[in-house]
């Protein structure tokens, strides 16, 4: 037994100094979401799914420096009790003064209904969001529970780093890839027929996820000022979001309008941006769309 | 809890320390925190359905011990039976009633009816299949008289609880099993060495061979119609190397789990892709399987002893019950006539006598993966239809990108399998020299730590 043990304690201690090292490596390069769950200290937040997640930059930002981008993707982040939870962690309950940008679309707020029962799903529940409980530099827990590659890895695209996307430590998803028509064209095609033949068809809008919303809404409003806005997608994406909730924009009208906050919904810009998949802003498009919501931030902060 | 996952170590190293060091020497104490923590681990799945499994084992232990009791053949019978059908009815209720509805339903739509039985929308127990056959075996070997009824019911119920073994095999009998259990359990350092071989192993196995492989062959199944025919090959090819380093990485992992405790458990596979025929690949693929339906099923209708018509009709049989064992589809009762047509076709033919290594092992390979495609097939249309395009219906515009390190690692895993033939695991390495042998687990070790993958999917074998 004991010639057995030290061969165990030597193996085992050396199999956890190199998973320690490795963890010390995680940073942007090695996971798409590890720095969103390590602490943030913000100055408010940016909420949302992978297309906020994609189009705001927080440093373009100059009207409120310290914002966070706290978006993640459609089936993570739809507003609702597991996102309220996050948001909560995250938030910096010192300052009275900062700035929250709620970003809203249909799919943030619909969910999959089940057609027999009515029962309606909740995606998020059993995703990272819902399960990693700890914000933590170095986060272990969501290391163990989440990453879903031999920690061997994380050295490795610390080093040479092969995704093409860049987690900034501010929450800025930044995706690295050059604007090419054809194939953006290409990929916009699938992920629109992707769309129209899954969410489009399973999901409906939540009442639920409106009421989540509200309350988060209310909540932040304790913190300092707060907007909602619609991101552009291309013409395509929209038409199909306005023949999936035609009264979208109304109700988004309507919430704002009880709330007292300001709804920005630029349609204008669904021909003027680009996108890598018809929804997500290419990141050139996004230092653009960014430095137009700068100026929407001024002015909320002037009011 | 999947074997590949750090609860599953946290689990194992608790459960060895306080085995070994907090309860050692207390055999009773030691069982009972054996069943404990199996129950505990069961319970990680879907809890409720510890019921089931509580359900067999206590109609099981009564049929043992009532057999051992009873002189006369006739109710011995009876009581055989009892214990068959009600451990049998809770498998058929969960696993084959949604199977028998569908096809009465479908049956009485070609017939211009529409009668139907309606649908079970239960969850499927996790391993459900595994342990009603080990449940199974023990009532037929004290049936037999091969075996004497187990009278502690703490004991019993290890037998079929036993953490390693629990969800996925290997399928125990209780000339190996219960009677490991009825010993005093003393630490053993070299089958605990072995075990953490076996262990690293397994999960080299799983991790970084079977699921890479997975991640293309999903892609794949995802569009077979848009696939191309090498496309096709490629992913039925993975295939057949995901699922051996998934089930045999998992037993690996069970077996070498299982030897920390000082159990050693029934090997289940015996480098099945170096075989020389269909025949030889099933005496070496899922043997506590094959065995089982050996014992209990060809034996006892006749088994060899019988005119080559009914020794094909056992073989048949066996290999219909073993594809259906697997699961509740046409797919997978398909899967087993092929491989039944396979070697009664071998036992006609005397061509794999003569032939080289050279060319059977790759000739069986290639067989056994065309084979595979039912298994994987969601259903028999996707089987037919893909079998179709790899045979015989050339489709051009391949979209395979080749994963240089993966292959890197299946070449290394079968050169080292190789070498290794004739040991019990790829790396039972004891026997090289300290220098390579500590090279090797290091190799392993960071092969692990850089090339593995941990997606959320389950060990293939945990759906029987």
């Amino acid at each position: 037994m004991k010639g057995f043990l030290h061969k165990l304690l030597f193996f085992g201690a050396f199999a956890f100094i190199t998973h320690v090292i490795a963890g010390y490596h995680m940073n942007g390069n090695t996971d798409t979401n590890y720095l969103r769950f390590t602490p943030s200290n913000n100055t408010g937040m940016i909420l949302g799914n992978s297309r906020a997640a994609q189009a705001i930059s927080p440093d373009d930002l100059k009207a409120h420096l310290g914002l966070f981008n706290a978006a993640f993707a459609l089936n993570t982040s739809p507003y609702g009790e597991v996102y309220h939870r996050y948001i909560k962690k995250q938030l910096n309950e010192e300052a009275r003064d900062q700035v929250f940008v709620f970003c809203v679309d249909p799919w943030s707020l619909s969910s999959p209904f089940d057609p027999q029962t009515g029962r309606e799903g909740m995606v998020e529940e059993s995703k990272f969001l819902a399960t990693t409980t700890t914000i933590a530099d170095p986060n272990w827990e969501f290391m163990i529970e989440q990453y879903a590659y031999g920690w061997g890895n994380i050295i490795r695209e610390h080093y040479r780093p092969t995704s093409g996307m860049f987690l900034h430590s501010n929450g800025w998803l930044e995706v690295n890839r050059e604007y090419d028509a054809t194939r953006a064209e290409k990929r916009r095609a699938n992920k629109l027929k992707g769309y129209k033949a899954e969410v489009f068809v399973s999901n409906r809008p939540s009442d639920y996820r409106k009421k989540e919303l509200r309350k988060m809404l209310q909540e932040m409003k304790g913190y300092g000022k707060v907007m909602m806005v619609r991101l552009p997608v291309h013409p395509d994406f929209f038409e199909m979001e306005q023949a999936f909730w035609p009264s979208f924009e109304s109700e988004m009208n309507e919430i704002a309008a009880q709330e007292g906050i300001t709804f920005w919904s630029p349609k204008e810009l669904n021909e003027q941006l680009t996108f890598n998949d018809g929804h997500h802003m290419n990141y050139k498009s996004s230092h653009r769309f960014s430095g137009l919501l700068n100026e929407k931030i001024a002015a909320l902060k002037a009011m | 809890m999947l074997f590949n996952s750090f609860n599953y170590l946290v689990f194992l190293v608790s459960v060895w320390v306080v085995f070994w060091f907090v309860l050692k020497d207390k055999t009773k104490w030691q069982q009972l925190f054996l069943l404990l923590v199996s129950c505990y681990f069961y319970m990680f799945f879907i809890p409720k359905y510890i019921l089931i499994l509580g359900l067999t084992i206590a109609v099981d232990y009564w049929a043992g011990i009532a057999l051992e009791r009873q002189e006369s053949e006739r109710k011995r019978k009876v009581i055989l039976w009892v214990s068959v059908v009600v451990t049998c009815a809770i498998l058929f209720v969960f696993k084959y009633y949604n199977f028998f509805s569908e096809n009465i339903r479908v049956l009485s739509e070609y017939f211009g009816g529409e009668w139907s039985i309606g649908i079970l929308s239960w969850a499927l127990p996790i391993g459900l299949s595994f342990h009603t056959f080990q449940s199974l075996s023990y009532v037929f070997e004290v049936y037999y008289k091969r075996q004497a009824a187990e009278r502690n019911f703490l004991t019993y119920s290890l037998y079929v609880m036993y953490f390693p073994q629990l969800v996925a095999g290997p399928i125990e009998r209780p000339g190996n099993l219960l009677q490991q259990l009825n010993k005093p359990f003393s630490f053993d350092a070299t089958l605990a060495s072995d075990g953490l071989r076996m262990i690293l192993w397994g999960l080299f196995k799983k991790v970084v061979i079977a699921d890479s492989c997975a991640m293309i062959v999903n892609t794949t199944y995802l569009n077979i119609e848009g696939a191309s025919t090498l496309d096709l090959w490629y992913a039925a090819i993975l295939f057949s190397i995901q699922i051996y380093g998934d089930f045999s990485g998992y037993s690996d992992i069970a077996r070498g789990s299982s030897q920390l405790m000082g159990i050693r458990l029934i090997s289940n596979f015996q480098f099945p892709y170096f075989s020389k025929s269909i025949t030889e690949f099933w005496s070496r693929w899922h043997t506590s399987l094959s065995s089982w339906f050996r014992d209990y099923v060809y034996i006892p209708l006749g088994g060899n002893r019988v005119s080559a018509w009914k020794q094909s009709r056992n073989i048949l049989i066996v290999f219909v019950l073993s594809g259906f064992w697997h699961g509740a589809q046409w797919t997978f009762i398909v899967w087993g006539l092929v491989n039944a047509g396979f070697i009664l076709l071998e036992k006609s033919m005397s061509w794999s006598k003569r032939a080289q290594s050279a060319v059977l092992i790759p000739l069986t390979f290639l067989i056994t993966t065309c084979i595979w495609v039912f298994f994987r097939a969601e259903n028999m249309n996707q089987a037919w239809a893909q079998l179709h395009r790899m045979l015989f219906d050339f489709h051009g515009g391949s979209q395979i990108v080749v994963d240089k390190k993966l292959w890197l690692m299946i070449v290394f895993f079968f050169v080292l399998e190789w070498i290794q033939r004739s040991r019990v695991h790829g790396l039972d390495v004891q026997h090289w020299r300290p220098t390579y042998r500590y090279s090797a687990y290091v190799l392993v070790y960071f092969l692990v730590f850089f090339m593995a993958v941990y997606p959320a999917n389950q060990f293939i074998y945990f759906q029987f």
